[in-house]
């Protein structure tokens, strides 16, 4: 071979591997003994920013029980959520556990490699309003949701579950008004002006939920039983079938040895694992 | 391209160091100067006048290329210009053999005196710091404002910045000197140190040619007295025949307004 | 007379700024606040600690980006203004080109194009360089159209005495109207750098951790949204107010030196 050949046939073949992406997440986690996850830094008790300035929560636990179990470390980032769901993530994170649901369009960008805590819908009010037991009573009544979330098109009537055992969603409710707001925490401090006043209750998911209740005693309460639920599952850049395989058998491994569960408990206060 | 000057006619004595033929200029179809001939030979002092809108400046900023012309031609000390040719380096060389001095004086305000006279042998002719200090403390000199290399503009009398603004002018050793109305701008008392300076530079034997309004100053120091108006040189001559005996109606009338002017001012 | 005119005008708009900032405490204090979270993370929104990662984060990160940026800017700007100027079709059509772009687009969607489109030719960029670049080529825009004002705002008279001494257009710009350029400048540029350190904050889109990022995550976090919001707005105020004092001081010394 000439000169030239030698050197750029190597050149060529990287190129054309590069294409395939086959087995280049985990070459990258083994070479820099790191694994890299992103979540949505602003959702407490699944990932928020702790006192001592330290990624915290469920989803982050989950991320460092897999990173164990791989024998790396773990680092941390914080995107915003349009770039984690806009795919294309060029090497960048390895992975996603972070409270997503899978649909259609972020299949398309995505890989869904197995689901690990599903979120009951619940609605919350104000802990003065005893009134309400259901949703039946908000006809006419303005509840807040985070906007373009799965809870403002539950409310539109709009909701697609994308599980294979979600069954079809019933709509128990009639002319109720969506008043959607940048984000949960918006919706809550409207609502804690009094039901009624600006908002008359929340639609959001048990996790988040009951942490807020928790820190703010006596605010809120948990307008009777959950509405639906929706599977959060884990996902990663598309293209990488052996990496998606390797993350599926340690979840599964996870799952299996109790850890998921016991972080459910830890975190959500009940075990949402199953 | 330099190509040497022939002489048209016999009547200057030196061969002419500044030549200009059929010089036209427009702007925006509105014409200023229709054909202008002009002959300067070395040392000559020439003072051109005529009311304001006349073409003078026109004609001082053409003959140093900081306007273009529309049709015409200039020789200067060997130089050609055309209104065809006239390149960037062409137009380098022409000016640094023609100076100007403006009525505005222009110097750099965020430079001092000394440094404005600094700047140009340095960046243009690549005076080393040390040598163009010099020069231009021996400019200075010669204006009279020797004492003042360190202070700036702004804090100079206007006829000391005009004085200055020749300084740095002489500074990068034209051949020519034009003056655009450089005492206009000058509050009354004070154009008499500028004029002063002018008038040791044509002691000198400096090249002049100058646009002005002070008729006592154009008709002592000048050899030629050109007077333009409407764009075309209406008379032109000896200083002292066109002020005796002016040829044409314009000529007199502008000589009498003048007169009447400066009767008006000294009332 | 106990005091100069000047002296008893400047003790009245001290008096004046007392007020409302009383005024305005005053407001804050009726919202039910507890600034106790602050304190323990004050430190990290000033980027006085590293972030878990080793990373630089809070205000110690938003200064770096933002006087980077600044910096890349300054030249971008002045290339720009230069080829505004210019007679070459080549260096007008890019300047043009490059000004209406980067002004006519958001800054949200010029970091996403460095960021997640720039991969797509090849190379990919992390997150501080991507933000720099954004920011840089986005004002940079801006302070050509400033720079090229102040520019064409020098007396023409001065182009006419550098040329008339023969000198080329490039030491003439360089030594005559630039210098002049420069003194007038300084007001609407040293606005516009308070503005960019205000959008640095947009670059927590790709992760960093800048202030707004640490006070609204702080702020879930802890619940306490509004007390961390706050204290982001007075971090930015103390920043802008240590710019204005930089563009005062830098304007001092230009009068001293032309006048």
């Amino acid at each position: 071979m000439t000169f030239w050949m030698r050197r750029c046939a190597p050149l060529l073949l990287l190129a054309l591997a590069a294409h395939c992406l086959a087995g280049e997440t985990l070459d990258r986690i083994q070479g820099r003994k790191e694994l890299v996850e992103v979540v949505d830094p602003d959702y407490p008790p699944f990932a928020f920013l702790n006192d001592s300035n330290h990624m915290d929560g469920f989803d982050v636990d989950v991320a460092k029980a897999v990173a164990q179990r791989l024998g790396v470390r773990l680092r941390i980032e914080t995107p915003s959520w349009e770039l984690v769901i806009a795919g294309h993530w060029r090497g960048r994170w390895d992975l996603c556990i972070c409270s997503m649901t899978p649909d259609q369009r972020k299949a398309q960008v995505l890989d869904f490699v197995a689901p690990y805590y599903n979120s009951p819908a619940v609605l919350v009010t104000t802990a003065q309003n005893t009134g309400l037991q259901s949703i039946r009573e908000l006809s006419g009544k303005r509840v807040g949701v985070e906007q373009g979330s799965s809870y403002e098109r539950y409310l539109q009537k709009d909701l697609v579950i994308a599980a294979p055992d979600a069954k079809a969603l019933s709509y128990p409710f009639n002319d109720v008004r969506i008043a959607p707001y940048a984000n949960e925490d918006l919706a809550f401090q409207d609502l804690a002006l009094g039901a009624g006043r600006r908002i008359d209750a929340v639609l959001s998911n048990l996790g988040t939920a009951s942490a807020r209740l928790d820190r703010m005693r006596g605010k809120f309460r948990i307008v009777g039983e959950p509405l639906y639920v929706e599977p959060n599952w884990v996902a990663i850049d598309k293209g990488d079938p052996q990496w998606s395989a390797l993350l599926a058998r340690t979840l599964a491994e996870l799952k299996k040895d109790g850890t998921l569960a016991r972080l459910s408990v830890k975190w959500l206060g009940k075990d949402l694992t199953q | 391209m330099a190509e040497r000057a022939l002489r048209h006619n016999g009547q200057t004595a030196a061969p002419a160091l500044v030549e200009a033929r059929g010089i036209h200029k427009g702007y925006e179809g509105h014409p200023v100067l229709h054909g202008i001939d002009l002959k300067v030979g070395a040392g000559e002092v020439v003072a051109l006048i005529g009311r304001s809108g006349s073409g003078k400046s026109s004609l001082l900023r053409i003959l140093n290329g900081l306007v273009s012309m529309d049709a015409g031609q200039i020789d200067i000390d060997g130089l050609r210009l055309t209104a065809q040719d006239n390149a960037a380096r062409t137009l380098r060389q022409l000016r640094s053999t023609v100076g100007m001095v403006f009525q505005k004086f222009n110097l750099f305000p965020h430079l001092t005196a000394g440094h404005n006279l600094m700047l140009a042998p340095q960046s243009v002719l690549g005076l080393g710091r040390e040598e163009a200090r010099v020069r231009a403390l021996a400019m200075l000199e010669r204006v009279g404002m020797a004492d003042k290399f360190n202070a700036y503009p702004r804090h100079l009398s206007g006829g000391q910045q005009q004085r200055v603004a020749i300084a740095r002018a002489l500074a990068m050793s034209p051949k020519v000197l034009l003056c655009d109305e450089i005492t206009s701008a000058l509050d009354p008392e004070l154009t008499g140190e500028v004029l002063d300076t002018v008038r040791q530079l044509a002691a000198d034997g400096m090249t002049l040619i100058m646009a002005t309004h002070e008729m006592a100053f154009a008709r002592e120091v000048s050899d030629q007295l050109v007077f333009l108006h409407e764009g075309k040189v209406h008379e032109s001559g000896a200083a002292e025949a066109l002020f005796s005996d002016p040829q044409t109606a314009e000529l007199r009338n502008f000589i009498g307004a003048m007169d009447r002017g400066r009767a008006a001012r000294e009332r | 007379m106990l005091m100069s005119p000047q002296g008893f005008f400047r003790l009245r708009v001290l008096l004046v700024w007392a007020s409302l900032l009383l005024a305005f405490a005053a407001f804050v204090a009726g919202f039910e606040l507890d600034f106790s979270v602050v304190r323990e993370r004050f430190p990290n929104l000033l980027g006085l600690r590293l972030n878990p990662d080793g990373a630089l984060q809070g205000a110690a990160l938003s200064v770096l980006v933002s006087f980077a940026a600044m910096a890349v800017a300054i030249v971008l700007g002045l290339a720009a203004a230069l080829g505004k100027l210019s007679r070459s079709a080549i260096a007008y059509g890019l300047a043009t080109f490059y000004n209406s772009f980067f002004r006519g687009t958001p800054l949200l969607v010029q970091i996403l194009l460095i960021y997640l489109g720039l991969p797509q030719l090849g190379p990919v960029p992390a997150a501080i360089p991507a933000g720099i670049a954004a920011l840089a080529l986005c004002y940079g825009a801006y302070l050509s159209e400033i720079f090229r004002a102040a520019i064409v705002g020098v007396d023409p008279g001065q182009w006419e005495a550098a040329q008339a001494l023969g000198m080329s257009q490039g030491a003439t710009m360089l030594r005559v109207i630039l210098p002049q350029a420069f003194k007038s400048a300084v007001p609407p540029t040293g606005a516009m750098f308070i503005s960019l350190l205000k959008d640095s904050s947009l670059v927590s889109v790709m992760g960093l951790w800048e202030i707004m990022f640490l006070a609204q995550s702080y702020g879930r976090s802890s619940y306490r949204y509004i007390e961390l919001l706050l204290t982001a707005a007075v971090i930015y105020w103390v920043l802008s107010i240590g710019l204005e004092f930089l563009q005062a001081w830098l304007e001092q010394r230009l009068r001293a030196r032309h006048g």
